[in-house]
């Protein structure tokens, strides 16, 4: 036989709420767990009808729905569960998973509720949400902006040479003895032509021209966790570890934090698919710091990255999939390096996986 | 004297054979660390620089150079937007930049 008061002392233990109601809905317990959830105390309620921790339209009808059980034996939540609503003392709504079982007592029928306060599940599951909503537009939106800037930067360089050359050939072709005027109108019209492609250079280059980043004081140590939260998502049926080691909260760094997610979550969605196939999946972020720069380092125990791969990781269009999400490499450094900052990989090492490193400046607005 | 200082071997290339074809003397360097070590240039030089360089940054490279005492000219040469420029080149010099693409005459007009 158990003592009332170690029964009691059981309840308050229980992290999820308990509530004990007799079949007119008077409230017979109500533990520690739920004065925590609905800011009433125990006293306050006890003896009170259950219908006080509920929004009044579900209040008006609860009565009715205990009568209605009673009568039909027809469960609409007992032995079920569900989702429900239960109001604060403040008056603020409650997402409430709640299960409820039955028992006939000496002194009647009782009901015995289980309540799971799902505020900081719904907050965080909202907050995932809008992270993912607005990395996948601002993905968009970059990739299509770095796209063209990579685009003109990549082709810029070998039109400026073509052109000089070009000239300079023309203005030889002119000088020679006997100058070959075909070939010397051949040569101008071609100068025309890889003008015209300098003009669609820059009117693209213009219409990408981006602003410079939006720089503003961001924890690293939360902007990391919600970078590995997101990749997590996609990685719930593989076992693989994401692990951060930095747990500095106050770190704040000026930094486009939505940027810098795009590479880090692109860092890390790559070490998780790279070590998706090997015995020891981890990937691990980790931070450094010197005067001028703070470090990001993602570490994978995947297969890791040869001299060759390496050569050509990061020229544009190079990646291997095809799923479209991901930023990849060339845009990720591009990135970086519109911060002032950079994206290197650190040299291959015989049996160990890969190692990004994201370099980011630490301006004088930086604390520690 | 023209230098040339660019990490872009066609683009360093075809700079230089521009010039020597119109029997300008000219050197081409493939960053500013080598630029620094093998060339004096003299007040009445020309150095075109890439602001976009491997190792010691382009803007750095053209501080370096201004605060010689008999400073050459300079001129910048970038292929990057707009405001990364101005980000990147030292606000005290009025350094010209030209960006790519180019044509000859762009280069032509500060020599
Ligand atoms: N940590 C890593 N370990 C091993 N290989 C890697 C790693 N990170 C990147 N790679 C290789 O580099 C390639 C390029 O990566 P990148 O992020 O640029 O593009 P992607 O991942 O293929 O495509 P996207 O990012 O657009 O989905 C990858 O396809 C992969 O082969
Ligand atoms: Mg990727």
């Amino acid at each position: 036989m158990v003592s009332s008061s170690c029964l009691h002392s059981v309840l308050d233990t229980a992290v999820n709420g308990i509530i004990v109601i007799d079949d007119n809905g008077t409230i017979l317990i109500y533990n520690r767990a739920c004065e925590n959830m609905f800011g009433y105390k125990s006293a306050e309620v006890v003896g009170k009808n259950v219908n006080t921790l509920m929004p009044s339209a579900i209040a008006k009808q609860h009565d009715q729905f205990i009568r209605n059980y009673l009568k039909s034996g027809d469960p609409k939540v007992v032995g079920i569960g569900r989702e429900v609503v239960g109001r604060h003392k403040d008056g603020t709504e409650i997402p409430i998973e709640l299960s409820v079982g039955e028992a006939q007592t000496e002194s009647g029928h009782q009901f015995i509720g289980v309540l799971k306060d799902l505020r900081a599940t719904k907050e965080y599951e909202e907050r995932l949400r809008v992270l993912q909503s607005n990395l996948v537009t601002m993905t968009r939106v970059n990739a299509l902006d770095e796209m063209g800037a990579a685009i003109a930067h990549e082709v810029n360089q070998p039109l400026t040479a073509l052109m000089l050359y070009l000239q300079t050939a023309a203005r030889r072709a002119r000088a020679a003895d006997q100058p070959d005027d075909p070939m010397i109108s051949l040569m101008d019209k071609a100068v025309v032509e890889a003008e015209r492609a300098g003009h669609i250079i820059q009117r693209m280059r213009n219409f990408v021209e981006r602003q410079a980043p939006q720089c503003i004081g961001t924890g690293l140590a939360t902007l990391i966790d919600d970078c590995l939260e997101l990749v997590r998502v996609g990685h719930e049926a593989d076992d693989v570890e994401f692990i951060s080691t930095f747990v500095d909260y106050n770190y704040q760094l000026e930094l486009d934090s939505v940027q810098i997610q795009q590479i880090l979550v692109n860092l890390i969605r790559n070490a998780g698919e790279a070590v998706k196939d090997q015995p020891v999946k981890q990937v691990i972020v980790s931070v450094e710091r010197d005067d001028d720069n703070v470090f990001v380092k993602v570490m994978d125990t995947g297969p890791g990255l040869d001299e060759e791969a390496v050569s050509h990781l990061f020229k544009a269009f190079t990646g291997t999939k095809r799923r479209g999400l991901g930023i990849g490499l060339a845009i990720s450094r591009s990135i970086a390096q519109n911060h002032g900052g950079d994206l290197l990989v650190e040299p291959y090492e015989e049996g160990k996986g890969a190692t990004f490193t994201l370099r980011l400046p630490v301006n004088s607005k930086a604390t520690s | 004297m023209i230098y040339i200082v660019e990490d872009d071997v066609s683009v360093r290339d075809a700079i230089a054979r521009m010039f020597e074809s119109l029997e300008l003397s000219c050197a081409a360097f493939a960053d500013g660390e080598s630029f620094l070590s093998d060339a004096s240039p003299r007040i009445d030089d020309t150095v075109f620089v890439d602001l976009h360089l491997p190792g010691l940054a382009g803007s750095d490279l053209i501080e370096k150079v201004a605060a010689l005492d008999e400073a050459p000219q300079i001129v910048a040469i970038s292929g990057q937007p707009l405001w990364k420029i101005t980000r990147d080149l030292p606000k005290i010099t009025t350094t010209p930049v030209v960006r790519k693409p180019l044509k000859e005459q762009d280069l032509l007009v500060y020599v």
